[in-house]
């Protein structure tokens, strides 16, 4: 027997409601893509430029939904303090995986060891990345997020056995990769979001 | 006391299906506006606002008028006592069901 209302089904469907749009998934693209072109410029540079993300990322995701999300389906939210917490902490724990390989490499030089580090870093970022999508996955019980927890290890893997760690070049590719998968599921979610949400009147 | 006994104890104000599915939705996030409320609810727009209505008066839920670029929005949250009361009715709800398979 059930209720005529299944709160626990309400609640659910509430919670899932603000990772519909798509738009974590393009502003973690974008993320990964910026990250990606530093490897591949200066390796060291890599911290540096995820620092706006970490700090302003959760505004430019909240003006977007202000402008396509909110006016479709309503605004939800947590306070302010909690929503800022929860962008920060899953955007710095991507920034943080790949600041940590990239100063294992620098702090091993151009030893073998180096060379082995840099074969092992998209394996490295691959899994823990996953963890974040796994945590995301948690919180949004999305299909898509498992989806990505999973295609990060197979690409981690995938990179780390063509590779001979010879230079830089690992994690780029790896990273360029991850964009990609974001940008188009974040794509596919946006256009499925807008087709079945339409601006409300 | 019976499990059939916990029934008249249900708070009738949350029993409602509409007014527990506002409570359940503001349960799962900390604010919502009126549009988020409605879509999520499947309510009419009247009965949202009146439901919405009673929740505040019996101190379930906070209802704040902000402006967001100029914009009002009219935000909703539920309160510690509206936390309160959605749980205890769960808890005495599940009881009924149990009794009602046993």
């Amino acid at each position: 027997m059930e209720l005529p209302i299944d709160p626990d089904a309400v609640e659910r469907s509430a919670r899932r409601a603000d990772y519909r749009d798509g738009l974590l998934e393009l502003f973690a693209a974008v993320l990964m893509a910026t990250l990606a072109a530093g490897w591949a410029l200066q390796p060291g540079i890599v911290g540096l430029l995820s620092l706006p993300f970490i700090f302003f990322g959760w505004k430019v995701i909240n003006i977007a939904k202000e402008r396509i999300t909110y006016p479709r389906i309503g605004y939800s939210g947590y306070n302010p303090e909690r929503q800022q917490t929860n962008a920060k902490g899953m955007l710095g724990f991507f920034a943080l995986a790949i600041a940590i390989v990239t100063v294992m490499i620098l702090v091993f030089g151009e030893s073998s060891i180096a060379n082995e580090l840099r074969r092992a870093a998209p394996l490295f970022s691959g899994i823990a990345f996953a963890g974040g999508f796994r945590y995301l996955a948690e919180k949004s019980g999305m299909a898509r997020h498992h989806l990505l927890a999973v295609a990060s290890v197979v690409t981690g893997l995938a990179v780390w056995w063509r590779d001979d760690g010879n230079d830089y070049s690992a994690m780029p590719i790896f990273l360029l990769i991850m964009a990609a998968f974001l940008l188009v599921m974040g794509v596919a979610s946006l256009a499925i979001f807008l087709m079945r949400n339409p601006a409300h009147e | 006391m019976s499990d059939f006994e916990a029934f008249p104890e249900l708070d009738r104000l949350v029993h409602e299906p509409g007014r527990l599915a506002i409570a359940a939705v503001l349960n799962a996030v900390d604010q919502a506006d009126f549009l988020f409320l409605l879509k999520q609810t499947g309510l009419t727009r009247g009965n949202l606002s009146s439901h919405t209505a009673k929740l505040e008066a019996a101190g379930y839920i906070d209802i704040e008028k902000t402006f967001v670029e100029k914009v009002p929005r009219t935000v909703y949250r539920l309160t510690p006592a509206g936390q309160k009361a959605l749980n205890r009715y769960r808890r005495h709800m599940r009881k009924v069901l149990e009794a009602l398979e046993d």
